[in-house]
This record gives structure tokens, sequence and C-alpha cells, in this order.
């Protein structure tokens, strides 16, 4: 737990993750109200790398659950162990039980696989539960998510109701593939997290990549947040800036000029057309 | 202060911004819980009461318009005798000079970015300010940017319009313009403009980067103006035209222009990924009459399960039929915006693109960014021969030159508001055309109590389409985009 907001801060700037004050009061707010937290932002702005650092700040274990197009609950929540429980019928068949006996048996807390989000209602003390790129999922199982936000319990048929015995924190993330119910926004605490001023980003690439030059540094993100400017079908967000200033360190670069830019822009720009635009005019975004 | 919250919420959803009960509720906890320091009061509300990062632009004004120092003190009488009060203040504002105002503007500017050094802006505003023309200063501004300045100069802008009146709550867009010539505005964008092709290009972005967000201080500025001087009402109709789902289409502002595309943006995706949702799940419906009585031969000619016929999608092949003209040009804009970026969903999409002849611009925008291509067709396409819209005459030169494009699978949609400035309606060579369809649907921006007025003529051609749509918001286009897509 955070006991206020400039802790959640100093907590988080000790994992090498640097937040403004607005990721701030909402991580403390989600942790402290318990209520899950929304992410949106552009892809690779750190995301689900806040995930991970609020659960190593918080000391507990972190419980992903990726999503993706067809995800169900049997993959999110449990699902029967199917061979074992087929062992334990041909094993029962041997010492010839009653199938009465055999099928309360096979139902039962030995035979089921926890899968992330069961796990995380189970676990002893909080844990972290990131739920990523929740967007990419079907619509049902949103649904399906909101009982388990809501009150911190699920509903399973044979089993009964599961409460929660610690409550997790709950991190959803999105890259705006598509909207989500209100009902799910309503629960939850919504926090967007933008591409950040050139000072934290900065800071950022300082911090991640020690081994860069200091003038360096300044450079090549005054570089990449005029490119951000620029109108780009994709522009390139903290993950690149910090591969793109790995790339820099490694080819042993002091400054940057036109070619060395020209050689390595494929770092930072994904498409095509991007890459085109920007070596057209390239000598103009390289300040002096 | 709970009062204060939920009446925020209130003005925010007359907005347009979605915020229920347990929000408000959230929203209080969280105060209590995070305390009332202004950065993270300003943090708390934001967090829990927008969950939408397309409505934050407004959330933003609204919070600084409500707890604006100079609004929020007198609220609780203001609430009881709102323009007797309101007026006064503003007036004298007004003559002791630029300093209690800007001050307190100052403080509250400086706030959200703590970056700037205060110690440059001191001398400029005051020292230059009168003495050099106006366009010196602008220019200036946009190239320190400093955002005192910027304010500063914004706020002696909104002060040359004098009164605020009734009509510059009407028609803001004229009042924006009036101070634009004040300022010397676009003047000095032309000259920046001329200038940024000398110096690098990371400087000019940043001078663009600054002009986008003056333009948008000025409406800022302009609105507070308003809603000091006219008072509650002022602040609703405001509040109302923020809402982007229900302005009409004829008057928003260039910010505003840049959310909608953003908005329509989603509701691309939306149709995209919907369809392909329900083409997936949905095999019901029709039986397969030949495959039930194959697979019936398994179980002795009993068929037990019947087998049902696959979907397939239909996708049309869409031709759109754009007025450009200056009344409809937006709407036209953003139709093409929407059916572009679906364009996968369609066989192909040919548009066309007239003010009194039409001409063929699908090449500009193949395979190429939205923006680029709607920037190619006011350079190079020819549209216009008289700069009036004439519908007939375009029908009857669309039939001469393009009438092949046109087959029993098409959907024509043609977008327009059917003002034909009085010229003869041709309307056979347009019955002509909707017989060579499978569906002709008319979508007009104007709102339906205006269709036949004056030079509209949109009765006679409505008969021959198969669908009419009044479509002048986010939301109705929205709703006619799911029924035609």
């Amino acid at each position: 737990m955070f006991g206020s907001i400039p802790e959640v801060k100093a907590r988080l700037t000790k994992q090498n993750y640097l937040i403004n004050n607005r990721v701030a009061t909402a991580v403390y707010l989600a942790v402290n109200l318990q209520k899950p937290l929304l992410i949106e932002g552009p892809a690779g702005v750190g995301k689900t790398q806040l995930a991970k650092a609020v659960a190593k700040a918080m000391d507990t274990e972190l419980i992903r659950l990726q999503c993706y197009e067809g995800l169900d609950e049997s993959k999110a929540l449990f699902e029967w162990n199917y061979q074992k429980q087929l062992l334990r019928i041909q094993a029962n068949h041997l010492t010839e039980k009653t199938w009465e006996e055999t099928k309360a048996n096979i139902f039962s807390e030995d035979f089921y696989l926890a899968r992330p989000l069961l796990k995380a209602l189970r676990a002893e003390r909080p844990v972290v539960l990131l739920v990523d790129e929740l967007d990419k999922s079907d619509e049902e199982f949103e649904s399906f998510l909101l009982e388990a936000l809501s009150d911190y319990q699920v509903s399973i048929p044979e089993l009964g109701t599961v409460k929660a015995t610690s409550i997790p924190v709950v991190i959803l993330t999105s890259n705006n593939y598509r909207d989500f119910s209100d009902a799910l926004k309503r629960r939850c605490i919504h926090l967007y997290i933008d591409y950040p001023s050139f000072d934290r980003e900065l800071a950022i690439v300082r911090l991640k990549v020690p081994g860069i030059k200091e003038a360096l540094s300044e450079r090549m993100v005054a570089f990449v947040q005029s490119l951000r400017k620029m109108g780009l079908k994709k522009a390139p967000s903290i993950s690149e800036t910090l591969d793109w200033a790995r790339t820099l360190v490694l080819l042993g670069a002091d400054s940057l000029d036109e070619e060395l830019v020209t050689n390595t822009v494929n770092i930072l720009l994904k498409y095509q057309q991007d890459i085109k635009k920007v070596e057209e005019r390239i000598g103009g975004l390289l300040p002096e | 202060m709970d009062r204060n919250i939920l009446e925020f919420a209130t003005l925010l959803r007359k907005a347009g911004v979605k915020v229920s009960h347990s929000e408000v509720a959230d929203s209080l906890q969280a105060l209590s819980l995070a305390g009332l320091e202004k950065g993270v009061f300003y943090d708390s509300l934001a967090v829990t009461m927008v969950k939408d990062w397309s409505d934050f632009n407004i959330f933003d004004k609204i919070f600084n318009y409500y707890f604006d120092p100079e609004f929020f003190g007198h609220r609780e009488e203001a609430l009881k005798r709102w323009p007797k009060l309101m007026l006064p203040l503003q007036g004298e504002s007004g003559c002791s000079g630029s300093d209690p105002v800007s001050g307190k503007g100052r403080s509250q500017d400086s706030e959200h970015d703590a970056g700037t050094d205060r110690g440059r802006s001191t001398g400029f505003g005051q020292g230059q300010g009168l003495a050099t023309a106006a366009i010196d200063d602008f220019m200036q501004v946009v190239k320190i940017g400093c955002h005192e300045d910027m304010a500063d100069i914004v706020k002696k802008g909104v002060k040359s319009l004098g009164a605020i009146r009734e009509e510059d709550l009407r028609d803001m867009k004229a009042a924006v313009r009036q101070v634009k010539v004040f300022l010397e505005w676009n003047m000095g964008v032309y000259r920046l403009e001329r200038e940024a092709c000398e110096v690098d290009e990371s400087v000019s972005l940043k001078w663009q980067e600054r002009l986008t967000e003056m333009e948008e201080m000025l409406y800022r500025e302009l609105e507070k103006a308003i809603i000091n001087q006219l008072g509650q009402e002022a602040l609703d109709t405001i509040l109302f035209r923020e809402n982007l789902n229900e302005i009409d289409f004829y008057s928003i502002s260039a910010p505003q222009t840049a959310e909608i595309k953003k908005k329509i943006s989603k509701l691309a995706h939306k149709l995209a990924t919907r369809l392909s949702f329900r083409r997936r799940r949905a095999k019901h419906g029709k039986i397969d009459l030949p495959k039930t009585i194959r697979k019936s031969m398994a179980t002795g000619g009993v068929p037990i399960k019947p087998a049902f016929r696959d979907r397939y999608p239909t996708r049309p092949e869409i031709v759109i039929l754009c007025d450009i003209s200056g009344s409809v040009r937006i709407f036209s804009e953003f139709m093409l915006q929407l059916v572009y970026s679906i364009q996968n969903r369609f066989v192909h999409v040919r548009s066309f693109v007239f003010v009194d002849t039409p001409d063929e611009v699908t090449q500009y925008m193949h395979n190429r960014e939205i923006e680029d291509g709607i920037r190619d067709i006011y350079n190079k396409a020819r549209f216009s021969k008289t700069a009036f819209s004439d519908y007939g005459q375009m029908f009857i030169e669309f039939c001469e030159n393009y009438l092949a494009v046109l087959n029993k699978k098409t959907t024509l949609i043609v977008i327009g508001d059917a003002r034909n400035n009085y010229h003869r309606a041709h309307t056979d060579y347009y019955q002509k055309m909707c017989e060579e369809v499978k569906k002709v649907i008319w979508l007009n921006p104007e709102p339906s109590e205006n269709w036949d007025n004056e030079d509209s003529i949109m009765s006679v051609y409505g008969p021959f389409c198969h669908q009419v749509f009044e479509c002048r918001n986010l939301q109705q286009l929205d709703r006619v985009a799911r029924k035609i897509i």
C-alpha cells in the first residue's frame, strides 16, 4: 500500500520508472480506493511497464493476463484438468468404487487449473493483476470481467462463488483498438498516458541508458520530440527512443549527423511512408 | 464542496461527457483521500470523472472556467442575480488596465507549465506591447513561445472587441475573425509561413504547434469573456456547443474539427470491427437444403440436424459524390475520411467531388494519408467553373462522362444540401443515374426544417433516392453509418 502521492512517486522512481503527478495520483487512488486502473495511450509509452513497476514497488507478485481475440473464461479464470480427471476415473475403475463416489471426487479443488484471474483472487496477499490489451478481447469477455472487477468475486457453476481472499490491484491497459462499455469505464480509475515532455523523456533516457553522452541524449530527444509534431502515421514513443539511444551507444556515436540518423531512423519509425517523409527533411530537423 | 462537485458534474454532462452518479461518488471519495491541493485536486477529478481521453479537452476547459477564482468567488451571489453582478466586474477590469486580470491569469496558466521561467515574460508584454505594430508583437510571441506572452496577446485581442454582445455568442466565428483582424493574425501567419522556409524544420514545427495552441487560447478567452458578461445561459450555450456528438457540422470551430476527426476515426474502427465480429458468429438463419439432405444420409434419411447456409458478407461497391462548396465542405471531408478509413470493407470506392462539375478524385485518396488526399483534391481536382453549386449541371456532366462507373452492384451516396442556386434541377438526368444503381442514399447536412427553403430543392431530388438522411452532427453520422455500411 502507498501512504501518500509523493510516496508513490518516490517508490516508483526507485524502480527506475519516472512518472508525473497525474500518474502518481491515479495509481494512489486506484490502490487506495481498491478500484481497477484503466490505462490508455499510444503503444510504447510504458503502460505495461507501469504495472510491472507498481508490482515491484509494492514488493508483490505480478500476474499477467494477456488478452486476445477469442480469449474465454476457461483461459482467463479456470479450467478443469481433464486429463487428471480421466486418470482418476480409470484408477477408480480398478478399485471398484461406485460412480457416485467418483463423481463427487473429480469435481473438487484438486482437479482444476487456476488461470490468472482466479490465481489473483486466491492469492494469500494482494497481488498486481495486469490485464494487458483488454481492447483486443471480445465484448463477452469484457462483461464477464465486470463481475470480477466490481465485487472481486467470480461465479463458477461447480464451485459456487469464489470471493477474493485478498483484493488485488487491477491494472487494465488498452491501445484504443475499440471502445469499452460505459459499465466497465464507470468502475475504473482512468488514466491516459501521453508522450512525455522533453524534460521527462530526457530524464528517462538518461536513467535507462546510462552509457549515453549528455549532449547526445539532449539532441536525440529534441529530434524525437520534433518528429512527434510532424503528424506521422505512427509517432515514435518512449520505447523506440530508448531503443534508438541504445543503438547509438552501441555504435559509439558522439553526436548526431545526417548520415547516422538516416541509417538508424528505421528504429524510430515503423512505416515506409513515415521514413520517407522524415528522410526528405532530415537536415532541417536536426538542431544545430 | 460536495455541491460544487455535483454542479461541476452537471456542467460536464451538459457538454456531453458521460458522468454517472457513481463516478461523482468516486471523485468525492478520491478528494477526501488525496486532499484538496491544487494540482492533486485537478488530477483526482480528471482520473475519476473523465473516462474517454477525447473528452479530456472539454474537462480541462470546464475546469478552468468553473474553478476560475474570478468566477468561483462570486458564484454564490452570482447564481441569484447573475448579469447585474458580473457586469461591473468586467467593466472595472477593462478600465484599470491589464494588471489585476493578467496577474490572475498568469498564476493560472503557470500552474500547468511549471517549466517555463517567469522572468522572461515581464519586460515584453507591457514595454513593447503598444509601441510596435501588432503584427510584430504577434510574430515575436509565436517565435519565443512563452505562455504568459501568448496569453497576454490573446487577452489584448479579446479586449479589443469592447463590450461583449449577444451576437458574439451566436456567431463566435465572427468574433474570432474580428479579434484576428485586430491582432493581424492572418498576416502574421502568412509571414511566419514565408519565414518558415528559411529556418529549420524543427523550429517551424514548434511555431505551428504554438499557433494551434494560441488559437485554442483565443477561443477560451473569448468564451470566458462571454460567460462573464452574459451569465449562466451563455455558459449553457457554450457547453452545449462543446457536445461534439450533437453539435452541427456547420458551426464547429477549428479545434473542434480536429477533435471530430479523431472521433470519426474511432467510429470507423468500430464499424470495421463490428462487422467482422458478427460475420464470425452468426451462422443461423437460412437453411441450406441440399446440404441438409446430404447430411441426413448418415442418419438414414432422417434430417436430425439442419445445415445452415454460410453467410457471405456483402461487400458493396460504393460511389460517393460529394458537394464541396463552402456550405457542406466540412461534412464532405468527414464523410470521405470515414469511407476511406474503412475502405477494405468495400470492393471499391470511387469518389467524386463537385461544385458545379464532377471530377473523379479516387486516385488522390488511394492508399494515402487521408489528410494528404484531401489537400490534393483542393489543389488538383477541377470541380468548379463558377464557384456556385449547380446540381443539375453536375448531373448532366456526370451522365456524359462517368455513367459507366455505375452498375447494379453500386451504392451511390450523394452528399449535399441540394441548394441549387435557382438553377434548373435536371431531374431526368438524376433519375437516369438512380436507375443504374442498386441503391441511392442522399445525406443532407442541413437541419431538415431548412430543406426546401430558399434555393434548396431536396424534395425534388428526394423521391428518386432510396433513403434520404439528415446528417448534421456526429450522433446522426454514427447512426447513418451503421445503417449504410
